[in-house]
């Protein structure tokens, strides 16, 4: 069953198009990373899941339901941290989460004390006094605390420290082990890393992928480092059109195979090679990959001299 | 429309509306206090005057001669600018606080981020902004009561008769708040919405009293909203102005549709 659902999702501002036909998947209990350099379009697609942009075409589902149709039934069961979160100035933080709780029916009371604890805020303090930081931890606060079925959060570890950071994970763990859903929208690749099993990624408001992070691992690029015995046989090596050298020293030569890893072991058997080693990527890796070496997309040309 | 909405609205805007209601209240009394003592036979004989009487007729959108009566005195307390200036302070304030100051402040996402709709939001705040507007209108008149039973005039007071304002003047602030919440709905800066219609009410008051002087700008004058409440010469007739609360309540009322429409279907920008 999926969380969350979107079919040719599609925002255009003009002739800009922020979002272009994006079908998101977003299965139910999962922690879903949501990855794309400023101005991706993440944002602009969070905003029409919540309702708060009307998708120029297409249809979005969340729980089944259309967010437009049925947004404020939908938003009970949503927890939503805003990119740039801003409060009430004038209010204490404990007034800001009375009011927020009260209009999602008053039942949080409890949670918001739990929550407030373990984020460490001081709640008697008006917002207008919070640090970038508090505010932060305010708008986190208010999105855990009535015990959504839907987690939406926007760039949730910005301004928090480390250690905040250590506990806002700890306290999404918990959510998934609950069985809820989190679509955690970032541009820090090692967070998503660490906390997601799926994730998406959006380039010039184009969905260019999605799965899980293990699959995209095993389908994408692996980082191959390759130690010659001696520098006339590194000097002299011809590569297959799927190997993209990278750093080269005089024995010895990094770089990245695009193949199956089959055809990388056949071509390797073939080298005098002293050592080898070959990697999994990164997010980070993968991410750039998706960036560096599929413009529009699609696979690059590969820049090696053929073998 | 959502209690807990209604409470935060008053909430946010309780001092704003407490200052404007003391200050009106002080302003009625001071008032009574000050027409109690004027010299009524000496004001009767300087309007004797053409120059002296136009100048009254251009000041309140009235022809004052003859109107040299305890009750016409006091319904100056219903139009004096003073009170048109709070009022729309306040009024400028409540109707664009929600509707473009949250997206303005940026703190429309946690607001619209709530399991409520945009129609009970934009009904909630009308409801706040026409509760401020009633009170307003309340102590106007009940300010004026109070002063002049503290600082009885030359003659006694039809109050009856000045009551019978309230409706007109009520009409009044719903026309301005309703087209202050429309033009809120189509804008994302609050500053700009507070301009807008700041500068038609200054345009209006203008042209309001530029008719007085200059016959054809008469026509103009009917384009403000303004030209649709003239308490002195409801005084001097007795009769509530029916077709003209039912302009105010048009133009307000179309306003406030056209911005429920572009509230409830417009994009909310970051």
């Amino acid at each position: 069953m999926l969380a969350i659902e979107t079919r040719g999702l599609t925002k255009q501002y003009g002739a800009y198009r922020a979002l272009d036909g994006v079908d998101l998947r977003v299965p139910a209990g999962s922690v879903f990373g949501f990855l794309g350099p400023n101005g991706a379009g993440k944002t602009t697609c969070i905003r029409v899941l919540l309702g708060l942009l009307r998708a120029s075409s297409g249809e979005a589902r969340v729980l089944g339901k259309s967010v437009w149709n049925d947004g404020a039934a939908l938003r009970a069961e949503i927890g939503y941290l805003p990119g740039d979160v801003r409060f009430n100035d004038f209010w204490t933080g404990r007034e800001t989460l009375r009011f927020l709780d009260r209009m999602r029916g008053g039942r949080s009371a409890a949670e918001i004390t739990r929550l407030a604890e373990r984020f460490q805020l001081p709640l008697e303090k008006h917002v207008r006094s919070y640090s970038r930081g508090m505010r932060q931890k305010l708008g986190l606060i208010q999105a855990l605390m009535h015990k959504p079925a839907v987690l939406i959060l926007d760039e949730p570890t910005t301004a928090l420290d480390p250690l905040v950071q250590q506990t806002l994970f700890e306290e999404l763990r918990a959510v998934a082990a609950d069985g809820r859903t989190i679509l955690f929208s970032s541009h820090t690749l090692s967070e998503v890393d660490h906390l997601c099993e799926y994730v998406a990624i959006l380039r010039g408001g184009k969905l260019i992928e999605q799965d899980r992070i293990e699959a995209l691992r095993k389908r994408a690029v692996r980082n191959v480092e390759l130690d010659f015995f001696d520098e006339a046989a590194a000097t002299s090596l011809r590569w297959p059109a799927d190997f993209h050298p990278g750093v080269c020293g005089p024995r010895s030569l990094i770089g990245s195979w695009t193949a199956s890893p089959q055809a990388l072991l056949q071509w390797l058997a073939t080298l005098p090679l002293e050592d080898v080693r070959i990697s999994e990527p990164s997010l980070e890796d993968l991410f750039l990959g998706y960036y560096d070496l599929r413009p529009n997309g699609k696979p690059a040309a590969n820049h090696g001299a053929a073998a | 429309m959502s209690l807990v909405l209604i409470g935060r609205f008053f909430r946010d805007s309780r001092w704003l509306g407490l200052a404007a209601i003391s200050g009106i209240f002080l302003f009625e009394i001071i008032l009574a206090k000050t027409i109690s003592e004027f010299d009524t036979s000496a004001i009767e004989a300087v309007l004797k005057i053409p120059f002296v009487a136009r100048a009254w007729k251009t000041l309140l959108g009235s022809d004052v001669v003859g109107m040299i009566s305890g009750t016409g005195l006091a319904s100056i307390g219903a139009a004096h600018p003073f009170v048109y200036l709070v009022s729309a302070a306040v009024l400028l304030s409540e109707c664009t606080r929600v509707i473009v100051g949250e997206i303005d402040r940026g703190s429309a996402d946690m607001l619209l981020g709530l399991p409520t709709t945009r129609v009970a939001i934009y009904l909630s705040s009308t409801f706040v902004w026409m509760a401020w507007g009633a009170a307003l209108c309340l102590t106007a008149l009940l300010g004026l009561r109070i002063g002049v039973q503290l600082s009885p005039l030359f003659e006694p007071v039809d109050f009856p008769r000045i009551l019978a304002l309230l409706p007109n003047m009520f009409a009044l602030y719903c026309a301005i708040g309703g087209l202050a919440t429309g033009v809120s709905a189509f804008l994302t800066r609050r500053g700009r919405a507070v301009a807008i219609v700041l500068a038609y009410l200054l345009i209006s008051f203008a042209v309001n009293f530029l008719a007085q002087i200059w016959a054809p700008m008469g026509w103009l004058a009917r384009c403000g909203v303004l030209y649709y409440y003239q308490p002195l010469e409801q005084v001097k007739s007795g009769a509530i102005a029916w077709d003209d609360i039912g302009i105010l309540v048009a133009i307000g009322g179309i306003a406030w549709i056209a911005g429920l429409i572009r509230y409830t279907t417009r994009d909310i920008p970051a």
